[in-house]
């Protein structure tokens, strides 16, 4: 019973999604991202041992601070949401469309989607009757964007009434405290990402279901996080995801083009499809250690090739053209033996002066 | 990364080991400009999704640290008292009125000099650590009013340390990671450089690249950051504390203390491979052959003023001329126009210091400032005078490699290296061919400093020939200035400066916010 509902949690693509985003110029990423297969199983398959695990203290922290949000209607995020100025005062009611395993009320995520559609509709019809937020709405990307469904649960949308029409708020929710300028930047861009996949998600599905001009999306979004020691929301109101919702616009095409050049895998977790990830390009960089069980081996195979990206990204752009190795017997005293070997030379020998180090 | 740093990275990967970063050292170490005793070295480690410590190591380096942990993490009140133990610890190194007979001698009129006191920390992610205690003990009401006290104290100590971290320059809060990123040039990406571990392996191991490469990497496998590694958590943690908290609500005491010290031993070995590889970090620096940078000193005389009037005068609620009234800020964000204008123009002046300072004694940031034609190199072609009743102004005439960059204007200040008392203002400058720009300045400070044979009389003709090279002198007291006159109301735009912000997005729970009455005060 638990592993059926943990493989319809499975079914939500969102982090498939954004591993691909991670490093879209990576081929084994791309096959990994598409076809939902494992990266750790992958490293496993190679004789290595994953590094990206998640805590279970962690996971539980994140689902008692969800239970907190949405206990009685989810009175505790409605009223910070009231306060923060995104709903309007005296705003209530919720529409839990949430996995049962999340504490939710849907069995599975077609039946999350298919109640997601009507409440559109149905807030397009009578807005005053509809709840003000929704917890896991479900949407689906059409066009093969995923393998085989691209799935989206978004953690919450506030629904206020606009000046002619519902309008939808997204938000993202983290466990992660908000510690006001100093909140960890990278979290920070990753929840504006998601929050930015939702909002174009949402556009299709809007568009789909032919609500277009019926109700008005917003283009600003809000982050749920904690306050630091407690378990009480901090909103995180006006994110502008005008950007991160043409970022993921622009990735769901890419992807899409990708998908289709892929060799068809039916069996994920068949030693086939680990094969088809260890076969494909791999393309390293130094972010791939914050998110790819697989970057040590990766790094290595770099190192082997003399990629400038296992000194950083920016020695890529130093280089250029030219690999580790070359830079290494140009710095020796190797005489260039081309045009953009001389141009670089040029500019190892001027800053070698400028630093003193000639 | 400037081309200057790309090129040091490839050198350091082309020798297969760090490099040092400069030619002198730029933080005061142990046993150099610092006793042992003023170093405290801290380290913790927290539960997978917790903001608050699991555990903490703590001690002076070269000792045996102390380590005190709580089985469960989730339980506030055993967290609080954890951290209630902590806190004399780390008071008491902070010279807090209350708990060390120095700090509480001063007065608002008399400051004894006192030696500086240092807080390391391996990387980061402990530095956040301090944040978040910061914000959960900011105004705590759990507890006794002795702990309310006690909590409330270190909250506003690790408040200051972790805003003094951020400040150009400080010697207070040092991250062990960024002080050996600053020290050497590791032969890595910027992402692998936040692991101690990787970092000391690369520093202490001898023999050839790819024996350090191998030490490196092994040592990055071992998590340093305060999250543990989730498979160490998922496999013998979270069954240890599974088995503590059924122990708890069974009340039975024998598998409480069990299961407690399991935990404890667990934590134990996590804390102290974190604290020993800061220690390591110190060591190694006590190591390096390389002197301190005379500008260190200066820099620590900057740090021990910014820790009397951004944490003892505060404690002491002493009222400050240049840093305003005695008021504990707000962990989340400077809401009072003037308090935060006041921190932004003394961040200012700090940056200032420490990048006109360091580079007095360091030729390879000398290096770096004239290759990006800060700053000028070149030779003295002539020296002349004028009388205007009895003043006596004098000019030099400077020619230059006119190949280099240039990004100094007519009007800018400069001085000689090594003597920041003189100064000239560039008046002139030519381009007289491809191969030289030519500089006129006229020396309007210090021109009759005489301390032969390094100085000489800016007006002596034996100064001709000789090679001079002029950076921009530290302008830190404009800043510091503003930071003054920032607090004053008397002055026309203090309506904006001293205006209490108001407003949905301006309101912070009272439990984080500043006490707007007490900045009024004044």
């Amino acid at each position: 019973m638990v592993k059926r509902q943990k493989d319809e949690a499975r079914r939500d693509t969102r982090r498939r999604f954004e591993q691909w985003v991670q490093n879209p110029r990576c081929e084994a990423n791309t096959v990994s991202a598409v076809h939902g297969i494992q990266m750790a199983a992958v490293v496993k398959h190679e004789g290595g041992r994953p590094t990206m695990g998640q805590s279970q203290f962690a996971i539980a922290r994140g689902h008692q601070f969800e239970r907190t949000l949405f206990k009685r209607d989810a009175t505790v995020l409605i009223n910070a949401l009231i306060k923060s100025g995104i709903l309007p005062t005296g705003s209530s009611g919720l529409a839990d469309y949430r996995l049962r395993i999340h504490g939710g009320r849907c069995k599975t995520l077609d039946e999350a989607r298919t109640q997601t559609a009507s409440l559109l509709k149905s807030a397009v019809e009578n807005i005053a009757r509809t709840p003000a937020v929704i917890a896991g709405a479900t949407v689906s990307i059409p066009g093969g964007v995923m393998l085989p469904e691209a799935l989206l649960v978004i953690d919450a949308i506030a629904i206020r009434p606009g000046a002619d029409k519902p309008e939808l708020i997204v938000g993202e929710i983290k466990t992660y405290p908000d510690r006001g300028g100093h909140t960890d930047t990278r979290q920070l861009s990753t929840a504006r990402a998601q929050a930015g996949v939702y909002v174009h998600a949402l556009q299709l599905v809007v568009k789909d279901l032919e609500l277009t001009e019926a109700v008005a999306i917003q283009q600003k979004g809000f982050l749920v996080l904690s306050r630091p020691g407690s378990n009480q929301p901090s909103i995180r109101a006006g994110e502008d995801l005008h950007y991160q919702t043409e970022r993921a616009r622009t990735g769901f095409q890419l992807l899409r083009d990708a998908a289709e050049k892929l060799p068809q895998i039916k069996d994920q977790s068949a030693e086939s499809s680990l094969e088809a990830v260890c076969k494909a390009e791999v393309f390293y960089q130094e972010t791939c250690l914050s998110f790819c069980d697989r970057a040590s081996v990766c790094r290595q195979r770099s190192t082997e090739n003399g990629e400038g990206s296992v000194l950083g990204n920016d020695m890529v752009r130093f280089l250029g053209a030219t690999s580790l190795h070359r830079a290494v017997q140009l710095l020796d005293g190797a005489t260039p033996t081309s045009e953009t070997e001389r141009d670089l030379l040029r500019r190892i020998t001027d800053a070698r002066q400028r630093i003193g180090l000639s | 990364m400037t081309s200057e740093q790309a090129v040091r990275r490839l050198l350091a990967f082309s020798a297969g080991k760090p490099l040092p970063h400069g030619t002198t050292l730029r933080v005061p170490t142990p046993n150099r400009s610092l006793g042992p005793k003023d170093v405290l070295v801290v380290a913790f480690v927290r539960m997978g999704g917790e903001s608050s410590p699991w555990g903490i190591a703590f001690g002076q380096p070269g000792r045996t640290p102390k380590v005190l942990t709580v089985p469960e993490a989730r339980t506030r009140d055993d967290v609080a008292d954890m951290i209630a133990s902590f806190a004399p610890v780390l008071l008491t190194h902070l010279r807090h009125p209350k708990f060390d007979s120095a700090g509480a001698v001063i007065t608002e009129e008399k400051r004894p000099d006192m030696p500086l006191r240092q807080l390391w920390l391996p990387n980061r992610s402990h530095l956040d650590m301090l944040h978040y205690l910061a914000y959960t003990y900011h105004r705590t009401r759990y507890g006794t009013p002795e702990r309310q006290e006690l909590l409330q104290s270190l909250a506003r100590a690790c408040g200051w340390l972790f805003r003094e971290a951020h400040r150009p320059g400080q010697m207070v809060t040092m991250i062990a990671t960024d002080v050996l990123s600053e020290a050497y040039t590791f032969p890595t990406d910027d992402i692998r450089q936040g692991h101690l571990g990787f970092l000391v392996a690369w520093l202490t191991t001898r023999g050839r690249q790819a024996v350090r490469v191998k030490a490196a990497d092994k040592a990055e496998g071992l998590s340093m950051s305060t999250n543990l590694d989730p498979i160490f958590e998922n496999t013998g943690l979270a069954k240890a504390v599974d088995a503590f908290n059924e122990a708890r609500s069974n009340e039975d005491v024998e598998s409480i203390k069990r299961w407690t010290q399991r935990i404890h031993k667990s934590l134990n070995g996590e804390l102290k491979r974190r604290w020993e590889l800061t220690d390591s970090a110190i060591t190694a620096l006590e190591h390096d052959r390389r002197r301190e940078n005379y500008g260190v000193k200066r820099l620590i005389k900057a740090s021990q003023d910014e820790y009397y009037r951004q944490y003892l005068r505060i404690e002491h609620k002493f009222e400050d001329i240049e840093d305003g009234p005695p008021f504990t800020p707000s962990p989340e964000t400077d809401r009072h126009p003037a308090a935060a204008g006041s921190r932004y123009y003394v961040h200012l002046s700090s940056d200032e210091l420490q990048n006109q300072l360091l580079v007095h004694d360091d030729p390879e940031m000398q290096a770096e400032l004239i290759a990006t034609g800060k700053a000028l190199d070149g030779e003295i072609v002539d020296v002349s005078t004028r009388t205007e009743g009895r003043k006596e102004h004098v000019f030099w005439k400077i020619h230059t490699n006119g190949h280099l960059p240039l990004r100094l204007r007519e009007g800018a200040l400069l001085c000689p290296v090594g003597n920041e008392r003189r100064q000239g203002e560039i008046l002139q400058i030519d381009q007289l061919n491809a191969q030289t720009n030519r500089f006129v300045l006229q020396i309007i400070k210090g021109k009759t400093l005489h301390e032969p044979p390094k100085l000489i009389r800016a007006n002596d003709r034996a100064l001709l020939g000789s090679r001079v090279i002029l950076v921009p002198p530290p302008m830190d007291g404009i800043a510091r200035r503003k930071s003054r006159s920032i607090w004053n109301r008397k002055v026309p735009g203090s309506w904006l400066t001293h205006s209490t912000p108001r407003g949905p997005n301006t309101s912070l729970p009272d439990a984080i916010s500043e006490d707007f009455n007490e900045i009024k005060s004044r």
